[in-house]
């Protein structure tokens, strides 16, 4: 027996499958459930400096240092959570391999990576609406010029925690918990469908 | 009527689009305006003189505004876009096909039966109803007086326009778009800040586009006009019209409230929510009216008002006016309707010298100028006829005919988001004003909200700003010059605060709420001499203009009554919003599932499926299924029945889950949780509670030993998220030198807990790839392996009393695992259980729901955990309280089980103390879960009773629901106490 696997909105897992399409603007905005990305939770129980060159091995980018930073390297990314954790990203199938490779080089869990591919839904929104549509829930940026493409940032949106990770000039990733999926998916749309129809931008 | 023009439109000017005429409706009568007019000036066009009723005697009311100080124009308003029950006549944009009804007087305003009422003015003055309809009970009145007042209805069908929310961040924001607030962000041009103007009226320019000044050689209205395209032009500024910044809150923070108009009405609102760094407040001043004998006429307006509706829209109230003013502004008023071609019968002015250049030219254009004069009555009902005037301080009075009176009282500067953050409003004797000359911190303030203010001044406060706040980013150009400037100066206003002549109890001060002199004085001889106390009473600035018009005259009179200076009186509180703000605003979309956010367990689908019927517990979970139409009853018994007989597979998805990691993980959780987890062992599983630093119990949960170092503490649903938080606060803040982390994992993991004598076969079932015999895996024991060929994590712990297995796999294979377990249970006679069935269940088995049986007093002894507690060496949180006298004290609340003797125990049922029969009487304690016990068929409880362990076998009442259950006080434990079928 083998159990079979269930993405959070479409049911999809391991792929790309689109959500939802408004297209009451002229550039369409496209939510896209993004269930290839799989996800370890990386954290350390100590000062992790001298240990960031290790796990930058083993996860691929290396670990960045500073708020709101994204490393990349080859199809995994390391995305700054706290000074002593981070987010890493990478194709689904890697997960366990990162588990193991970590559980093995630091045995007393000073560093530790856990499952984290089932804690977070990633949603990728792409238009040039969205970040208008995000600008609904949340501040995204309290610098006045807003979150700058390439960075990322963890906080509320619609009165849900979110992960922000601004990919593009448009395209936007965002990482909302699980349970609080379809609760997002159902705000994004509706709420997309409140600003289209009152149109202006802003 | 001149012969210069017919009707109330004035031949030409004005800022309307007269090539665009638009039909509307009012009150069912069809009439015509242009675009570009406001609801009030097309009114007025149409020569509708009496727009409402007063809030308490009816009296009729026309326009005195032109926008949102207007106190008496409220109107409910339809267009293509929806519906709005109460909105003010000079806030509204004509659109084609409008239609406009008086939200007062019945059958109209014209005709309005209620005026009978004021036949009975004189019993109803300040105060009235909280002597009148005392007797024999308000109650009896209330409806009545609810029906009578308020403004409009709504109407539930009208179609919902969209609302928008929209958070944003600048670095400057701007309140006002006049001649200050253009000149602050024309000043800010080019200084690579991100601006953000914003102003309630559809285009920028305030009263320069209805003033006759010049700017830079130019009408003001040009001038206004070009720098509103420079600003759109630059990428730099957002320029947001039709908005107002409705509040202002910590942290620079507003909330401004956005129209978006079409040519249909209004389409839709977008509720900004702004973060500024810098602050630069030009909200300007509105008029005052003076207060004299039938001052509420309609036909009497705001001279301010009256140059608007000239200058802006084209438009008069009457072909022959008058004036009556107490500082320059009348005149200007004066040589406005002169040079629109109206007569202007009379200047009354109350001062006795001091008068500016222009009363010269207004008396040589044959006006007549009366100084050191007051109106001391008016005539007519619906309309204005004339006016009576008399030398202040006595002597004969004069008749004066005039269709309008307007009134020019001084002004009062917009502070009010200044006080929003706790800005001080001081009395400003030069300005004869309120002004805040302390801002918060990043705010500076330009034009007539600092005082006395001519254009030049307020052009020059802009600019000035703008560069203070350039100067504070290090740059010290001056990018733009000050425009010349040819139009009026300083406008200094000579005190006049009330007419010596005319009834008080016909000079209005609040034309909304009909508050006059002879109230203000009644609640200065009952002893009235707070400010928030007089406003309540009379009732003065409490409409939905907020005093506006009215406060600052109401205050000086109060000042005058007590003896005290206006500035000790001082304003009542001015808290957001600065004007109405719709709920659906607000709301946005956050209505039904969107009210809050849902959080929904990873198998929900599979649940609906299965008939359950879900309640909120933080999570949305299943409280029973509905199978074969059973009823809830029926259903729960047989999902408990399930359980002890055979298997229930209950959805356990949302209990915490928390992995604590690192060569001090045990020590760290040793720390929180009263039990010795010291000694836990890799694959060992321990219960324990932790504690407040109080020794108050916070939550409980079992703490498994995953790996070395490698811990997996299992909070309640309930408290997932604050335990997770706990930990994380005591790691940064206080154990920094612990080498531990915490990492929440609720979400990763798929949990079903397998309950029952069948429970072992059903997880067999499931292909486990470890050993799950009796003696492998152990009660309080826990193993990884795989399940159904995923990672899962398989832990042998029980809440029912039966022998219970929870098995956890990534939540993306929760769904598959629940469909496998339901065929597989269903093989066994197992059935799925909800929330309901699992409480009761551990009711039976007397195990605590924290927060149920436990409140915010509640100790580990109280529940019984006492030698736990004592056993434990090593320091813990809260330790130490629970030695305290109050912790030991013989009396406190114990936990035990309490079975029915008769009837039905229910949750609260109080515990009656010895020797009472009934309430009122003092109690022992309560009944902190009850159920009705399949299994013993009996009504059973848990209770915290005062020295309840010493009293097992006593005999209580129970009162609860209005009635009295005998019951007996016995251990919490009801089923299996040898615990002998969990550890089959």
């Amino acid at each position: 027996m083998i159990l079979e696997a269930r993405s959070a909105i479409s049911g999809s897992p391991g792929l790309a499958r689109l959500v939802a399409r408004i297209n009451a603007s002229e550039v369409p905005l496209e939510l896209i459930e993004r269930a290839d990305i799989g996800c370890v939770y990386c954290t350390a129980s100590l000062d992790p400096e001298p240990y960031l060159g290790e796990i930058a091995v083993i996860a691929g980018p290396p670990p960045p240092t500073a708020p709101g930073r994204v490393t990349a390297s080859g199809r995994r990314r390391a995305i700054w959570v706290t000074p002593r954790s981070w987010l890493l990203l990478c194709p689904l199938a890697d997960e366990e391999e990162l588990i193991e490779a970590f559980a093995g080089a630091f045995t007393e869990h000073t560093i530790h990576a856990c499952r984290y591919s089932d804690q977070l839904c990633w949603l990728e929104l792409v238009g040039a609406d969205a970040e208008n549509l995000l600008r609904a829930g949340s501040f995204l940026s309290l610098d006045g010029h807003g979150q700058a493409p390439g960075t990322v940032r963890r906080g509320q949106l619609a009165a849900v925690t979110v992960i922000i990770h601004r990919q593009g000039e448009i395209c936007w990733l965002l990482g909302v918990e699980r349970s609080n999926a379809h609760y997002l998916v159902d705000w994004l749309i509706s709420s997309a469908r409140q600003k289209l129809l009152i149109g202006g931008r802003q | 009527m001149s012969g210069a023009h017919r009707g109330h439109r004035l031949p030409a000017g004005g800022l309307i689009d007269r090539k665009r005429p638009l039909c509307f409706h009012y009150n069912g009568r069809a009439m015509t305006g242009f675009a570009g007019d406001t609801l009030a000036s097309a009114l007025m066009a149409n020569g509708v003189k009496v727009v409402a009723r007063s809030l308490k005697y009816h009296r009729p009311r026309g326009l005195f505004g032109a926008g949102f100080e207007d106190p008496n124009s409220m109107v409910a308003v339809r267009d293509s876009m929806g519906f709005d029950p109460a909105l003010r006549a000079g806030q509204v944009q004509l659109v084609d096909g409008m239609q406009a009804s008086s939200v007062t007087g019945w059958p109209s305003p014209d005709f309005d039966v209620g005026a009978l009422v004021q036949c009975t003015g004189p019993l109803m003055r300040a105060g009235f109803y909280y002597k009148t309809f005392m007797w024999p009970n308000w109650k009896l009145y209330e409806p009545l007086i609810r029906r009578a007042t308020g403004f409009g209805r709504p109407d539930s069908r009208a179609a919902a326009r969209p609302r928008d929310h929209r958070h944003d961040s600048c670095d400057v924001l701007i309140i006002g778009g006049g001649a200050a607030g253009i000149a602050a962000a024309h000043g800010l041009l080019g200084a690579g800040l991100k601006v953000v103007l914003a102003d309630d009226r559809p285009r920028l320019g305030g009263a320069l586009l209805w003033e006759t000044a010049r700017i830079d050689g130019r009408p003001c209205a040009t001038w206004a006009e070009e720098r509103q395209a420079d600003l759109e032009a630059d990428q730099e500024v957002a320029v947001l019209t039709s908005t107002v910044v409705s509040g202002a809150y910590e942290g620079n923070f507003f909330t401004l409230l956005q129209s978006i108009r079409s040519s249909g009405g209004l389409a839709g609102e977008r509720l900004w929510k702004l973060r500024a760094r810098h602050v630069i407040l030009a909200t300007g001043a509105i008029e005052r009216p003076l207060v004299f004998d039938g001052n509420d006429r309609p036909g009497v307006m705001l001279a301010s008002a009256l140059r608007r509706y000239i200058g802006e829209f084209a438009v008069t109230p009457a072909s022959d006016l008058a004036v009556f003013t107490n500082n320059d502004s009348g005149y200007r008023t004066a040589e406005a309707a002169l040079r629109a071609g109206l007569t202007v019968t009379a200047v009354i002015d109350t001062r006795a010298a001091g008068w500016p250049a222009a009363s010269e030219a207004v008396a040589a254009a044959g006006v007549r100028c009366y100084r050191a004069t007051e109106v001391t009555g008016t005539a007519g009902y619906k309309g204005l006829r004339y006016i009576t005037v008399a030398p202040i301080g006595g002597g004969p009075a004069q008749r004066v005919e005039c269709g309008a009176l307007a009134v020019a009282g001084g002004d009062t500067p917009l502070v009010h988001l200044a006080a929003h953050r706790g800005a001080r409003p001081i009395y400003d004797p030069e300005a004869q004003a309120f002004v805040c000359p302390e801002l918060p911190a990043g705010w500076l303030a330009a034009g007539s909200v600092c005082g006395l203010r001519g254009l030049a001044d307020s052009l020059r406060d802009g600019f000035s700003a703008a560069q203070a706040i350039r100067a504070a980013q290090g740059d010290t150009r001056m990018a733009h010059s000050i425009p010349e400037v040819e139009g009026p100066g300083r406008e200094p206003t000579s005190p006049f605060w009330r007419a010596g002549a005319g009834k008080a109890e016909r000079m209005w001060v609040d034309l909304q709420n009909d508050v006059t002199l002879a109230d203000i004085e009644l609640a200065s001889r009952e002893g009235y001499r707070s400010v928030e106390h007089l406003k309540r009473y009379t009732t003065l600035g409490m409409g939905t203009d907020q005093g506006r018009t009215s406060n600052v005259n109401g205050l000086a009179l109060m000042a005058a009554l007590s003896g005290q200076g206006i500035g000790e009186v001082g304003t009542t509180t001015f808290r957001p919003p600065f004007t109405a703000v719709r709920m659906a605003a607000i709301a946005h979309i956050r209505q039904n599932d969107l009210y809050r956010p849902v959080r929904l367990m990873p198998t929900h689908e599979r649940h609906v499926v299965a008939g359950a019927v879900f309640e909120d517990f933080g999570w949305r979970r299943p409280d029973w299924y509905g199978r074969n139409g059973e009823d809830r009853e029926a259903a729960v018994t047989a999902e408990m029945a399930a359980v002890r007989k055979s298997v229930g597979i209950f959805d356990a998805s949302p209990l915490g889950k928390i992995e604590v990691t690192g060569p001090d993980a045990a020590a760290f959780l040793d720390r929180f949780y009263v039990a010795d987890l010291s000694a836990l062992k890799p694959g060992g599983v321990r219960y324990s509670v932790m504690l407040k630093e109080d020794g108050v119990i916070f939550d409980d949960g079992v703490i498994a030993c995953l790996a070395p170092h490698h811990y997996l503490a299992s909070p309640t649903s309930g408290h997932a998220d604050a335990v997770a938080r706990w930990f994380e606060r005591w790691r940064q803040t206080e154990w920094p030198e612990l080498r531990v982390a915490v990492a929440a994992v609720t979400e990763t993991w798929a949990t079903l807990a397998l309950a029952g004598p069948n429970a072992r076969e059903l997880l067999m079932a499931l292909n486990p790839s470890f050993d799950i015999s009796a003696t492998v895996l152990k009660q309080m024991h826990i193993r990884e392996g795989r399940l159904g060929g995923v990672p899962a994590r398989v832990a042998r712990v029980s809440f029912t009393g039966e022998l219970q297995y929870e098995v956890s796999v990534p939540a993306r294979y929760g769904s598959d695992l629940l469909d496998r377990c339901q065929e597989a249970g269903a093989r066994l006679g197992g059935r799925l259980v909800g929330m309901e069935a699992w409480l009761r269940l551990r009711i039976e088995k007397g195990y605590i729901h924290v927060g149920s049986d436990t409140n915010g007093r509640t100790t580990p002894e109280d529940i019984g955990m006492g030698a736990l507690v004592r056993r434990k060496a090593a320091d813990f949180i809260g330790k130490r309280s629970l030695g305290l006298p109050y912790g030991r004290s013989p009396d406190r609340e114990q936990l035990v089980g309490v079975k029915a003797l008769e009837g039905q125990l229910e949750v609260g049922g109080r515990v009656l103390r010895a020797g009472h029969r009934a309430p009122p009487c003092p109690t022992d304690g309560y009944v902190t879960s009850a159920c009705r016990s399949p299994s013993l068929g009996l009504s059973i409880g848990l209770a915290l009773i005062e020295r309840g362990f010493s009293r097992l076998g006593e005999r209580v009442l129970i009162y609860s629901g209005g009635r009295v259950v005998e019951a007996q006080i016995c251990p919490s434990v009801f089923y299996d106490p040898q615990g002998l079928r969990l550890k089959a």
